[in-house]
């Protein structure tokens, strides 16, 4: 016995010292888990991605995205690759990046309604953070994703493959909206009778108040106008003024300001013989009533020029801890929760020079912040949820550990939890924070155009080939220093 | 008590096999017309399946055939087929395998516009190099024109996900415009989702 007392003494401070090992493995762990490149995503961007976008400086997209766009979070990865790629100018690794997106969000969608892998996910996040499940790209992406992939294909000259782009962007819009209509029922149902939007949370109302006055007055998240527009104008490239015609009519239903959806509306209405709709227009819009009929009057003979002007950067998501009470540990947590705080910017227009006489200013179409703010609202419900579940989760083994009482069971819980407690902040962020269009009809022939800033000064000038009774295609994209450019005439 | 140890290992070899060959890999081939659906995405069977209904229609037509076929196999040109669809469908391929098969039943020629480049380049070549190069210009005019659509309508309802695939083929006559034979095939790919898997 006298022998086996400094071995068992031995023995304690061997299990000690493995104690404080574990401990300390673990808090390396977290922290080395908070020291990867992309683990508080908007910072990882700006470091990467963002900074030298801003300054015309060529992102290594191939170096910090090629091999993420097979993980976990491979469709923000490769959303973020189409992009960069994109506004390089390398449409091709641009086009592949786009479709691996496109093919993980399916695989996503074919998984089996309980699965290991999505169960595994719920359970990581429950225990760590919301940050453990896969990336789900919301409908404004998705729909965003085929935007892009549109201009992809317009750009090689294969209208055919961006006719089927804007097929898929508007079946992701259209999938939604059904979804959301469902969503209203199931809720007005379950809550008799309760308008929709009086369930959210109480101890929420701040940070949905936030969330809504950056959306404005975007009711949803998952339609948008700037991306019905450019579906009109392929439509027209295509020959199907009819398609062309619904898909303006959808885009003018969420942006009815917007003068140039006026325009092509009265213009498609008047020649498609539409004339309870041309006369319903004439009465809304006084200011485009004078449009003529596509190739009649003052538009015969015309070249079409379409400017898309994408400005900024699409705001990034902070984290916020708001108290909350907890249902089953009959106590206040805190919930860290993810939220658009930073004050954002409204639209800017630009004229529009060709040939030196000025054709119209840009009219905004789509703010991505708006539509990132409602998505986020809309998702805020089940968020709330996990966060709730994983603050429970925590408070019991907090207090398990408390009542084990091993100190070092204790300090590893406190900082266990004190470093997974995360808030959510992905989103794809190279997305610009605005798109504006404008569509005017000029003199066919090789024309200088520019986009000229409100205080003066070109931002953006170059020659660009305008065809009779055909259309040309001016992308600009303008953030903070840098200027990047795209010209698509169209076949 | 040997017999018993080798069982064992036997059962445990068999075992293991079972389950390395779950986990390999395997390649072998297929049949080209299968018509095992792999996904609600259009394929080569969908494919197959549309050339051999179009081209078993049209030819099935006697009275058509009666119509056209007087003077010898009626020259015809296809047109690409439209993709109405919202994938991207090669619907070249599709229209090579309708023509291929027509030409198979040597009751049509075809002219194919999709070499049209090379053509005119090995004619411009003869005019300066050959002795008895063919002269410009002397290419029949086809009579007939083929023209086809493939759209498609997608729904999902809970697991359940839907795609109507609808082929539209017409033939038409091109000194009178009027159109003489259409066909249509449908094809209907249904895909539920599991309720619990991997």
């Amino acid at each position: 016995m006298v022998k086996g007392c400094p071995i068992s003494v031995n023995a304690q401070s061997a299990a000690s010292r493995y104690r404080v090992g574990v401990v300390l493995a673990l808090t390396l762990t977290l922290f080395g888990a908070g020291c990867g490149t992309f683990s508080h995503y908007p910072a990882g961007m700006e470091r990467t991605t963002l900074e030298p976008l801003r300054t015309g400086r060529r992102p290594d997209y191939e170096r910090i995205f090629g091999a993420r766009t097979t993980g976990r979070d491979g469709p923000l990865f490769a959303m973020e690759m189409g992009r960069v790629a994109q506004l390089e100018g390398d449409l091709g690794p641009s086009r592949t990046a786009f479709e691996q997106a496109i093919a993980a969000w399916e695989a996503q969608e074919d998984q089996a309604v309980i699965s290991a892998s999505g169960a595994g996910a719920q359970v990581s996040a429950v225990l760590v953070n919301d940050k453990a499940i896969p990336y789900r790209a919301p409908s404004y992406e998705r729909t965003l994703v085929h935007h892009y992939q549109t201009l992809n294909y317009l750009a090689t000259n294969d209208l055919i493959g961006a006719g089927v782009e804007v097929r898929r962007a508007n079946q992701v819009q259209e999938a939604a909206r059904e979804r959301h209509e469902r969503e209203i029922d199931r809720a007005r149902s379950d809550t008799s009778n309760m308008p929709a939007g009086t369930e959210r949370d109480p101890h929420l109302l701040p940070v949905y108040a936030g969330l809504d006055e950056m959306a404005g007055g975007v009711k949803v998240s998952f339609q948008n106008a700037a991306t019905f527009y450019l579906s009109g104008v392929v439509w027209e490239m295509l020959g199907e003024r009819n398609d062309a015609y619904i898909d303006y009519k959808r885009a003018l239903e969420i942006f009815p300001d917007n003068l140039y959806l006026q325009q092509d509306l009265m213009r498609l209405g008047k020649r498609l013989g539409l004339r309870e709709d041309v006369d319903d227009f004439k009465r809304r819009f006084p200011q485009a009533q004078d449009t003529p009929a596509d190739g009649t009057g003052a538009l015969a003979g015309k070249a079409r020029l379409v400017v898309l002007y994408e400005e900024g950067l699409a705001p990034a998501k902070s984290e916020m801890s708001v108290a909350y009470p907890l249902p089953s540990a009959d106590s206040i947590g805190v919930v860290a929760l993810p939220v658009y705080a930073a004050a954002f910017p409204g639209p800017v227009p630009v004229s529009v020079m060709v040939s030196g006489r000025r054709v119209g200013a840009t009219a905004p179409i789509c703010s991505v912040g708006a539509l990132a703010a409602r998505a986020l609202a809309e998702r805020m419900p089940g968020i709330l949820t996990r966060q709730v579940a994983r603050a429970v989760a925590k408070g019991v083994g907090a207090k398990a550990a408390k009542d084990s009482g091993e100190e070092w069971v204790e300090l590893g819980v406190v900082l266990y939890n004190l470093f997974s407690e995360q808030a959510d902040l992905r989103s794809w962020l190279t997305l610009p924070a605005h798109i504006h269009v404008l569509s005017a009809w000029v003199e066919p022939g090789c024309r200088r155009v520019a986009l000229r800033a409100p205080v003066g000064g070109d931002l953006w000038g170059g020659e660009v080939t305008l065809k009779a009774g055909t259309t040309t295609l001016v992308i600009v994209t303008r953030i903070d220093l840098a200027v990047y450019s795209h010209v698509i005439v169209s076949p | 008590m040997k017999t018993m140890w080798t069982g064992s290992v036997v059962v445990v070899l068999a075992l293991l096999m079972a389950l390395m060959t779950g986990c390999m890999s395997t390649m072998e081939y297929g049949d080209a017309t299968s018509m095992k659906p792999m996904s609600t995405s259009f394929g080569s069977s969908d494919l197959q399946q549309i050339a051999a209904t179009m081209v078993d229609s049209l030819l099935g037509d006697e009275l058509l055939m009666d119509d056209i076929g007087g003077d010898g196999p009626p020259l015809l040109i296809v047109d690409k087929v439209k993709n109405k669809t919202d994938q991207h469908i090669d619907t070249e391929s599709l229209t090579d395998s309708i023509r291929t098969k027509l030409i198979r039943s040597r009751k049509f020629s075809f002219q194919d516009r999709t070499t049209e480049a090379a053509l005119a380049e090995e004619l411009a070549y003869q005019q300066t190099a050959a002795k008895d190069a063919i002269a410009m210009g002397q290419q029949d005019a086809p009579r007939y024109m083929l023209t086809a659509n493939l759209s498609s309508i997608r729904q999902t309802a809970g697991r359940v996900r839907d795609v109507y695939y609808k082929f539209t083929m017409n033939m038409r006559d091109l000194k009178s415009g009027r159109l003489l034979w259409a066909d249509e095939k449908e094809i209907r790919k249904v895909k539920t989702r599991a309720i619990i898997g991997g």
